[in-house]
């Protein structure tokens, strides 16, 4: 009985296949998010989700695959990014603003001039429902590259993030491991957007990073929990969408949401209990 | 004064009621703009503008399901999520460990995943317990003309007052503030800090209605941001701000009439478009010394309105002058209107052939048509419950005609609608409406009545033909074949006037996505029933619905039930039911039985 | 000069000042610092001078002991945080110094800003009151951030390390400006790490964690005060008189503005 309680969200046609797929792409981007919180780039991450929009409101317009339309809106996203740096006069956060509140609005125009795109609201809020065997083997190979990078490239990311102006002397050339950082993001917010839709990636890609980072300041400790946090809380909010009948992306968005607050809460706890003592 | 002039004329297209409050909210959001609009680029804030406008969909979704006015809803959404955001950072600040700048902004960003995530979990609780959401998710969410109503200009009245004031008395403080946080922020105080924080809140509040949850920015950042380009005096800022703001949310406005375009989508791009086309001018320009703002204001304009120019997209007229005109909700509809009313009507659809009812969101000149309509038809339910605010705004003549009180009505395959909206696929329903139709169309216009009389008794013929052909066919199904699975609950009629079986379906609320476990159940009772197709409305079969066919190792269909299409062989909704009984015969059959065309 | 009749403006006895965590910054300190006088607080990084500073602005409560001021500070910190982004002109900036005397809905008056452009004319930047602050040279800016400093009337001026990184005739007009200051009675403070500078004040008081020496120039800038105020980072450069000119290892004098 009890058995088949647990059991039961991740059986049947659909449980595994999408339990599979976010576990992947949870622990992917969950183990990309440290690195996105150390370099500060939060705001990017956040404008990347939202920006990728009209990539995949075409993506869904002429029928193709919607991580494809995702990366395409990413890459769009940020050539728009760097134009508008280039504005005179504007500050990063402001040109940042004004590029995705424009794609943001571009995408809802184009949804609204293409005739029956199949649902607009699951390109926003995404359904991890609908794996198919072929998402999860792109998923596993998207995966494993960001595994890869980021294992060879660890020790040149800690030397940028520590101190990105003595980084050179070191040895790393800041500009080839910045877009190295930069590509991972991308491609970890277009499968994160894949799976959650574009309002919700974000939650994927800095929650299971910021609640880990607020439990360890090591590295290499911060870099394992985030990667379980985001796997698992995949499954968790499986099951939670299982149990209590919520939309699926939303009820993993949440989850996430509730480890990053929580793991928050627990270490400004810790931090201040000596304190009082 | 008729649609085909209006839209030829910008003064006409402004000339109903519900875009004359438009113009007034988006004059209105200017000066809130002018307010704080500076602030907000020279404090560093678009982060957090766009963060509170988007952290309120979440109480955006409660109070509309509440009955709370969208106006109200916004502000105090916004106001909630600001006083969330400052606790949160107030935490993280008496934090031993203190809260870097990076982490506060993935704080932020965070937090409106959650809000965002709670408002789609309240979203999909409303569309399987209430009704439906009158106004759609994504009018909340990129604005929409219908919600700006008598409450939303009120509400922003006073905002535009509130922030006005504020301003006036604090804008020293604020710029100070800015300048130098060290040494300046302390004469500045907190006190004007948080008295900024807040005008940018209720700010961004106001402007929901208008410009949409995620598209706060459109007129509160963008046109701020061009202005700095512009001018190197803070003091210039706030009426540069202002005359931008008027440009472009007009010509947004006007767009959005004109070519039936999302509001805060369109105030947005045109806005977008001004502040590159005023960066590569400034760019090119900064050699030679400083602009003129006359001069700015002109590259501003000139460039909103060569975006004008590029959006250009055909616009469908289909008035005569002469004919009765009759609104239809959904292509359905208009088919039998057009049926029974021939010449004599002239028939605006609302609906686009081939878009999906349930995430539709009438359009600006869809306000207009009801405005001008002899008689308003609609199908009924949760189909076309986007019609009221849409009546509502155009303050119409008489009540629209709802076609399914005269139909023969099945409950809703889930737990909440009063009754299923699809009565259309059942050829005696469509009957029935008929001759609700004629009798509507001979009150209302009495001298057309033997015109009307004759087409609907022939139209009448028509539809006992056709079901008595479909029927012969069906009937030669055998029996264990007449299993299907469905993705909603939309071919209830069709299923039940041609005595198929629809043993499961996806999706039992609405239109919103399935929980884990509903899905699975249903896919279980569809392998235990042995169904023997999995049927979409067309145009809207899901990636998820593909997947469940692949599963089960059914043909999937994508038939016709929402929605018909133009010009191929469903054009009609007597084709439309031909079609649909034809290829569920031939699915469930494996092509052995073949039914006649009807027309 | 006799300290029993002149009120002192700031008052300090036996205080020592701490950062949230850690060791304290400044041990028991006791000054009195009357009205007209310069006073240059001269010490080693780390030696309590901007510690100083952040008491005599209320931002730092003492741990023990008193710290009591009886008037109004200004105060212009050393590393210049002001944005030259900032669509403001120099008039814009002065006029930010009379904020804290208005009333929360009282916006600049006529007389402010008459005071303003008299506050601009002492550092000698009358004529440039509408040019953007972005576009003066970072000396100009420092004249400009410190006419804001003084135009609130403040008693007491703190001004840490206000040459560092300061072309010479900016330097000039700043110098000239702080002992115009005093000589209208107000209190001036001065973090400095230049000897030559300290030579001219009033005052010259040596922290390295706590007070080592505090008096007139000549009694203070003494070899054997300055080893002790520096400590290991000494190396003595005589000048042509034997007198010490140079004395730090980690600063070489003034170039602190690219701590900023």
């Amino acid at each position: 009985m009890i058995a088949a309680t647990v059991l039961a969200p991740l059986g049947g046609d659909f449980g595994l296949l999408s339990a599979l797929e976010l576990v992947i792409v949870g622990g992917a981007c969950g183990a990309v998010g440290v690195w996105v919180l150390h370099f500060g780039r939060a705001i990017l991450a956040e404008s990347f989700t939202h920006a990728l929009l009209p990539g995949l409101v075409l993506a869904a317009i002429v029928g193709a695959g919607l991580l494809l339309g995702a990366v395409v809106g990413v890459i769009a996203a940020y050539g728009l990014l760097l134009l508008a740096a280039r504005a005179p006069k504007t500050s990063s956060g402001t040109a940042t603003s004004v590029s995705v509140t424009l794609l943001v609005a571009l995408g809802a125009l184009l949804a609204s001039s293409g005739n029956g795109i199949a649902s607009f609201e699951s390109l926003l809020f995404g359904n991890p429902l609908a794996a198919s065997s072929g998402d999860v083997l792109i998923a596993s190979a998207l995966a494993v590259g960001i595994a890869v990078a980021l294992t060879a490239l660890g020790g040149q990311f800690a030397a940028l993030a520590f101190d990105a102006r003595s980084a050179p002397t070191l040895g790393v050339n800041a500009g080839m491991v910045s877009a190295a950082a930069l590509a991972l993001l991308a491609v970890s917010v277009s499968v994160a957007a894949n799976v959650a839709g574009s309002l919700l990636a974000l939650a994927l890609v800095t929650g299971p990073a910021f609640g880990a980072s607020a439990v360890t300041h090591r590295l290499r400790s911060s870099l394992a929990l985030a990667t379980a946090a985001g796997s698992l809380s995949g499954v968790v909010g499986l099951y939670l969408s299982y149990y209590a009948d919520w939309p699926a992306s939303a009820s993993i968005a949440l989850v996430i949401c509730l480890w990053a607050a929580g793991a928050a809460a627990v270490a400004g706890l810790q931090a201040r209990t000596p304190r009082l003592g | 004064m008729t649609l085909t002039a209006a839209l030829e004329n910008p003064f006409n297209l402004f000339s109903p009621l519900f875009a004359q409050r438009a113009l007034l909210a988006v004059l209105l959001l200017a000066l809130i703009a002018a307010a704080v609009g500076w602030a907000i680029i020279l404090r560093d804030l678009p982060f957090f503008t766009h963060a509170v406008g988007t952290g309120a969909y979440p109480v955006l979704v409660l109070g509309i399901l509440a009955g709370v006015s969208i106006a109200v809803s916004a502000l105090i959404g916004t106001l909630v999520f600001a006083l969330l955001l400052g606790l949160a950072a107030g935490i993280g600040r008496t934090r031993a460990s203190g809260t870097s700048a990076g982490r506060r902004d993935a704080l932020t960003g965070l937090a409106v995943a959650a809000a965002l995530a709670l408002g789609a979990v309240l979203a999909a609780r409303a569309g399987s317990e209430n009704a439906r959401l009158a106004i759609s998710p994504e009018a909340l969410l990129f604005g929409s003309l219908l919600t700006i109503d008598t409450a939303t200009l009120t509400v922003l009245a006073i905002v535009t007052v509130l922030v006005l004031t504020t301003a006036w008395f604090a804008s020293d403080r604020w710029l100070a503030g800015g300048f130098d946080p060290g040494v300046a922020g302390h004469l500045a105080s907190s006190r004007s800090d948080i008295a900024l924080l807040g005008c940018v809140a209720i700010g961004a509040g106001a402007s929901l209605p208008v410009t949409g949850s995620l598209l706060a920015g459109a007129l509160l950042i963008i046109p701020a941001a061009t202005a700095r380009m512009l001018t190197d005096r803070a003091r210039h800022l706030p009426p540069l701000v202002f005359a931008i703001a008027v440009v472009e949310g007009v010509l947004g406005l006007y767009l959005s009439l004109n070519f039936d375009l999302p509001t805060g989508a369109a105030i947005a791009a045109v806005a977008g478009a001004g502040f590159f086309a005023a960066a590569g001018v400034v760019a090119v320009r900064l050699a030679r010394g400083p602009l003129r703002p006359a001069v700015s204001m002109a590259v501003v304009a000139l460039g909103a309105v060569a975006l004008a120019g590029c959006g250009s997209s055909s616009s469908t007229s289909n008035s005569d002058g002469e004919a009765l005109r009759v609104v239809a909700t959904t292509p359905q509809v208009a088919d039998i209107v057009k049926q029974v009313g021939g010449e004599s009507v002239s028939v605006t659809t609302l609906l686009p052939a081939g878009a999906d009812p349930h995430d539709f969101e009438p359009k600006p000149k869809a306000v207009a048509a009801i405005a001008d309509a002899g008689v308003v038809f609609r199908s009924g339910g949760d189909l076309d419950a986007w019609l009221l605010p849409a009546v509502k705004a155009a303050n119409a003549k008489s009540a629209p005609v709802d076609l399914s009180r005269s139909a023969v009505l099945l409950p809703a395959g889930g737990t909440g609608e009063s009754f299923n909206a699809h009565w259309y696929l059942a050829p005696e329903n469509v009957a029935r409406a008929t001759q609700r139709v004629r009798d509507e169309l001979v009150k209302a216009d009495p001298d057309a009545r033997e015109t009307f009389r004759t087409n609907a008794t022939q139209y009448l013929d028509k539809i006992d033909a056709a079901n008595r052909s479909l029927s012969a066919c069906a009937s030669k199904v055998p029996d264990g074949d007449r299993s299907v699975m469905t993705g909603h609950n939309d071919f209830a009629y069709l299923a039940e006037a041609f005595d198929f079986k629809v043993a499961a379906q996806i999706a039992s609320n609405g239109e919103s996505e399935p929980s884990a476990s509903e899905l699975q159940k249903s896919v279980d009772r569809a392998r235990a029933a042995d169904v023997r197709a999995l049927i979409a409305s067309r145009g809207e079969v899901t990636k998820l619905e593909q997947e469940v066919a692949d599963k089960l190792g059914v043909p999937m269909l994508a038939l016709y039930a929402d929605n018909l299409t133009g010009g191929d062989d469903a054009s009609t909704l007597l084709g439309a039911i031909g079609y649909d009984v034809d290829r569920i015969v031939d699915a469930v059959t494996d092509g052995a039985v073949k039914c006649p065309a009807t027309q | 000069m006799s300290g029993d009749t002149v009120t002192s403006l700031v008052h300090a006895e036996n205080a020592t000042l701490a950062y949230d965590s850690g060791e304290p910054a400044l041990v028991d300190l006791s000054v009195e610092l009357p009205g007209s006088e310069l006073v240059v607080l001269l010490g080693p990084n780390g030696g309590g001078k901007t510690t100083f500073f952040r008491a005599l602005v209320g931002e730092l409560q003492p741990a023990h002991g008193t710290f009591e001021l009886e008037s109004a500070v200004a105060y212009l910190p050393q590393t210049d945080g002001s944005r030259i982004d900032f669509p403001v002109s120099a008039l814009d900036v002065v006029l930010m110094g009379t904020l804290s005397e208005r009333r929360f809905w009282q916006r600049a008056r006529r007389a402010e800003k008459q005071r303003a452009l008299a506050a601009l004319e002492r550092v000698g930047l009358g004529a440039s009151a509408g040019r953007t602050y972005g576009e003066l040279s970072g000396g100009q800016r420092r004249r400009v951030l410190l006419a804001r400093t003084i135009v609130g009337g403040a008693p007491v001026i703190a001004l840490d390390e206000p040459l560092a990184g300061v072309d010479p005739s900016s330097a000039e007009v700043i110098r000239a400006a702080l002992v115009s200051l005093r000589d209208e009675g107000r209190l001036v403070i001065e973090a400095s790490h230049d000897i030559e500078q300290a030579r001219s004040a009033d005052r010259v008081i040596c922290l390295n964690g706590r007070v080592v020496a505090d008096g007139a120039p000549e009694d203070v800038l003494t070899d054997a005060t300055l080893r002790e105020t520096y400590a290991a980072d000494l190396a003595v450069i005589s000048d042509a008189e034997g007198r010490p000119l140079l004395a730090t290892t980690d600063g070489c004098g003034h170039d602190h503005a690219h701590d900023a």
